[in-house]
């Protein structure tokens, strides 16, 4: 079980020792950042609570595994938001759902996505839910923070916290698995801030990884003074398709570098240019455009006033 | 799937079985024994505490056929119907997913209807202030005249967003946070009696880690449960499945920021990182942090501390008093980052560099001049802040208190009337009742006899009808208070940013940007 799921050993265990001893409670939160797996691990998990095997669960072979797997099982509910939001109406037709008894077994599983983008109304309906689940059922929410689920709900459910990779395991993963060498590893790292899909991805399309390389290098030539490649760099990611979010998110791993470099002291560091304050007050204009790129047409303009203002300093 | 959550399986089936609310139960007791019950009740109180397991064990005891010292019996046929919701004297209303209208509307046509078997149909409302406006009032008209057989009780998290006009109907009782020690007590009695040994120290950190909610300690318990394989509860498992709530870390960083220590504050962050803290929890933790420092060294009161628990922190004692300046701009930049980082895709390098910006701050250049000024103003403030913030958090909650509680600390006009919010929602709410129940959710902030009503975004709905009374309200206020008295109406955005940002900076003075929109 798991076989292909790195990372979060311990909630891989919980969930394995409760399909060895077939001992469910009625609700679980699984929280974490994108990128954790958490969904996948649910279905594996859901698998395994429904799958006929007598040996390993989940088989994968049998007809109920399969069943999840496509999504076409009976008793398997799964709710996605419905543009953006999951809404108080599908919560409220899932627990009419509820009253209904499992077609195939006894018992009927609900796997509710993205609940961090739920109100507090729908909240407070899925809340009754908890409070009286019927006997058969069992909820497992799948959330990318705690911050946005109310109290009530985390002191209902069963909660598995799910963990980006630490960096040693994930630079030991991609240099034994995919043959990275340490620096592209720790790149990729901070590219993908540990979520090992994203890697993956990553290294299949290679494109997308030299994205940040090529970058860096106009990055460090416009330090040196050379003006003109902040017209390269905003025209590049015009031509490559970096949207406005992933460009700002290279330029800010690019300043985060200098700036732990400079701040730690680092020996041998180049100390002909940015000072720590103006450092700073990049990475903070960085943010600043990144928080209002939704209301902001005119990226490239800020982007390159931006570039502007590194360049002079 | 036959395993029964903790939780659900330990809840009190019997007033002597709740834990920690020992006056209610005397009183609620008493009221049944000596046939002295109220019509209307509200339950308020934090998540956790019992409020509906007291509403059910109420309704049961009242109806109970051979009720002993207002226990229910638990065996009589009242009772056990009522138990299976087999007769339906018990309505249950959930005033959040419906949002009440339909169901307020069915109870007002059949509340006149009697029990079908005891004395006492009882309806308990839960989440009470999730009820519409055209609820609320649906609910008023039924409690201004309840029959003599329908008891009703609602039940709130929040009941600062009832109305004023509610409230005064109900017969109040607030359920207190548990204290550790019950938590405690009753964690070994649940660990014995399911047959599993627990550490000591464990049970001491599930009981400082449930926030005074019994269910929130036994959903830990329970999940600790499920990770052991020994049938014996450790420490390590309770941190565990925590995700290492454990302060020190929080604490070692704002030491690292204090000593400008960028290596410590970094070591610091990956070790919480790799224990899988969240970087938005963790922000938020250290903004708390801060901001109960500087309410501390302003107020020695420990009591207004949330993330802090402990009066006797070294970080308390390492903070000067020339810090707090220093440390109000740390609380700014971190509840700025902190929505940032919510909905950015690098929270780890954002919290970085947050933290390098924070260990490498230096206070902008000044005029001497104005420094200087800026400290005058806070020594100023320091006198009372402790009132002011008082005020601030409990204007909200005055409409309901009885009259001769209400004489809590006001501005006073130097000519007229003295000058009290509490008479101006009065008189308001004589003329316009409507209007009085909308100012109830706001929170009142008086500045030289200036109110200013601060709305949530969840009570928008009242926030709406008082705007549209303005003028209306700035005319009764000035009527009784006078041609300087003022009123305005204000929608916050966001209530965490209020406590992160705002409240601080007003503990400070007003020589700062105002951040309320
Ligand atoms: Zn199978
Ligand atoms: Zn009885």
């Amino acid at each position: 079980m798991f076989d292909n799921i790195h990372g979060n050993e311990l909630n891989k265990e919980i969930l394995k020792n409760m399909i060895n001893e077939r001992k469910y409670g009625h609700a679980y939160l699984f929280s974490g950042p994108k990128g954790t797996q958490k969904r996948k691990i649910a279905i594996e998990f859901i698998k395994g609570i429904f799958c006929l095997s007598e040996g390993e669960r989940p088989c994968h072979v049998c007809s109920q595994c399969h069943k999840i797997e496509s999504g076409n099982h009976p008793d398997f509910h799964e709710i996605r938001p419905e543009d953006e939001n999951i809404k108080i109406q599908q919560i409220r037709d899932m627990q009419k759902s509820m009253m209904i008894k499992p077609y195939e077994g006894d018992k009927k599983v609900y796997l509710v996505n993205s609940c961090e983008s739920m109100g507090v109304p729908a909240q407070n309906s899925l809340l009754k839910i908890l409070e009286e689940p019927s006997g058969s059922t069992m909820v497992i929410l799948v959330a990318n923070s705690k911050k946005s689920i109310l109290p009530t709900i985390l002191s209902r459910c069963q909660i598995l916290n799910f963990n980006p990779l630490a960096k040693a395991s994930f630079v030991t993963i991609m240099t034994d698995e995919y043959g990275t060498d340490a620096d592209e590893a720790d790149l990729l790292f901070q590219l993908t801030q540990g979520r090992i899909d994203e890697a993956g991805k990553m290294i299949r399309y290679p494109e997308k990884k030299n994205e940040y390389r090529i970058i860096e290098e106009h990055l460090d030539l416009l330090r040196k003074g050379n003006v003109e490649k902040i017209f390269d760099i905003t025209k590049m990611a015009k031509e490559k398709g970096i949207d406005d979010i992933k460009l700002t998110d290279y330029l800010l791993i690019y300043f985060r570098n200098i700036l732990i470099n400079k701040a730690l002291k680092v020996e041998n560091y180049d100390e002909d240019c940015l000072t720590i304050p103006e450092i700073n007050d990049i990475i903070e204009r960085i943010i600043d455009i990144q928080s209002n790129t939704k209301i902001n047409v005119n990226m490239q303009l800020q982007v390159e006033s931006l570039l502007l203002k590194i360049q002079e300093e | 799937m036959e395993y029964v959550a903790l939780y659900r399986r330990y809840r009190p089936k019997e007033f002597r079985e709740m834990i920690g609310q020992e006056n209610i139960v005397t009183i609620l007791k008493n009221q049944i024994i000596m046939d002295k019950i109220a019509h209307a009740y509200l339950f308020s109180g934090t998540r956790g505490t019992g409020k509906t397991s007291a509403a059910k064990i109420f309704a049961r005891a009242v109806n109970c056929e051979n009720n002993s010292q207002g226990e229910p019996c638990n065996t009589c046929e009242s009772c056990i119907n009522l138990e299976s919701n087999s007769v339906m004297d018990i309505i249950e209303i959930d005033a959040a997913s419906n949002r009440g209208v339909d169901e307020i509307r069915e109870l007002r046509d059949k509340v006149k209807y009697l029990p079908s078997m005891g004395k006492y149909k009882v309806y308990i409302i839960d989440e009470v202030h999730m009820l519409t406006m055209e609820a609320f009032n649906a609910l008023l008209k039924t409690l201004e005249e309840p029959p003599s057989h329908a008891i009703f009780i609602l039940a709130t998290t929040e009941p600062n967003k009832l109305p004023a006009t509610i409230l005064s109907r109900c017969q109040r009782f607030n359920f207190k946070r548990i204290s550790a020690e019950d938590i405690i007590k009753q964690l070994l009695y649940v660990c014995k009696d399911i047959d599993v040994e627990i550490e000591d120290a464990a049970v001491k950190l599930i009981a400082k880690n449930a926030d005074g909610a019994m269910r929130d300690a036994l959903s830990i318990l329970d999940q600790c449960m499920s990770i052991s394989r020994d049938n014996i509860i450790e420490y390590e498992e309770v941190k565990t499945i925590l995700g290492i709530t454990d302060n020190q870390i929080v604490y070692s960083i704002i030491e690292a920021i204090l000593d400008w220590d960028v290596k410590k504050a970094l070591v610091n962050l990956d070790i919480a990182y790799n224990m899988g803290k969240e970087m938005t929890q963790l922000i938020d933790q250290l903004a708390l942090a801060l901001r109960d420092i500087l309410i501390y060294k302003i107020t020695g009161n420990a009591d207004l501390m949330v993330e802090i628990r402990d009066e006797e922190s070294e970080i308390l004692k390492k903070v000067q008093l020339d810090d707090l300046e220093k440390i109000s701009e740390y609380i700014e930049i971190l509840a700025d980052r902190e929505n940032k980082i919510k909905f950015s895709s690098l929270p780890k390098i954002l919290m970085e560099v947050t933290l390098i910006k924070l260990c490498t701050w230096t206070k902008p250049e000044k005029a001497a001049a104005g420094v200087r000024e800026e400290r005058g103003s806070y020594q100023a403030v320091k006198k009372e802040p402790a009132l002011e913030r008082a005020q601030i958090l409990q204007t909200s909650q005055k409409p309901s208190a009885p009259p001769e509680k209400a004489a809590v600390k006001e501005d006073t006009a130097e000519a007229g009337k003295p000058f009290s919010w509490n008479q101006a929602v009065k008189e308001i709410s004589k003329e316009k009742p409507l209007l009085g129940m909308s100012l109830g959710p706001g929170k009142a902030k008086i500045e030289n006899k200036k109110i200013l009503l601060y709305y949530d975004e969840a009570n928008k709905f009242h926030y709406d009808a008082i705007l549209k009374e303005k003028e209306q309200i700035t005319k009764i206020v000035r009527k009784l208070f006078g041609d300087d008295a003022g009123f305005d109406v204000k929608l916050r955005e966001n209530d965490s940013e209020f406590f992160m940002k705002t409240l601080p900076l007003e503990i400070f003075g007003e020589d700062k940007v105002d951040f309320i929109k």
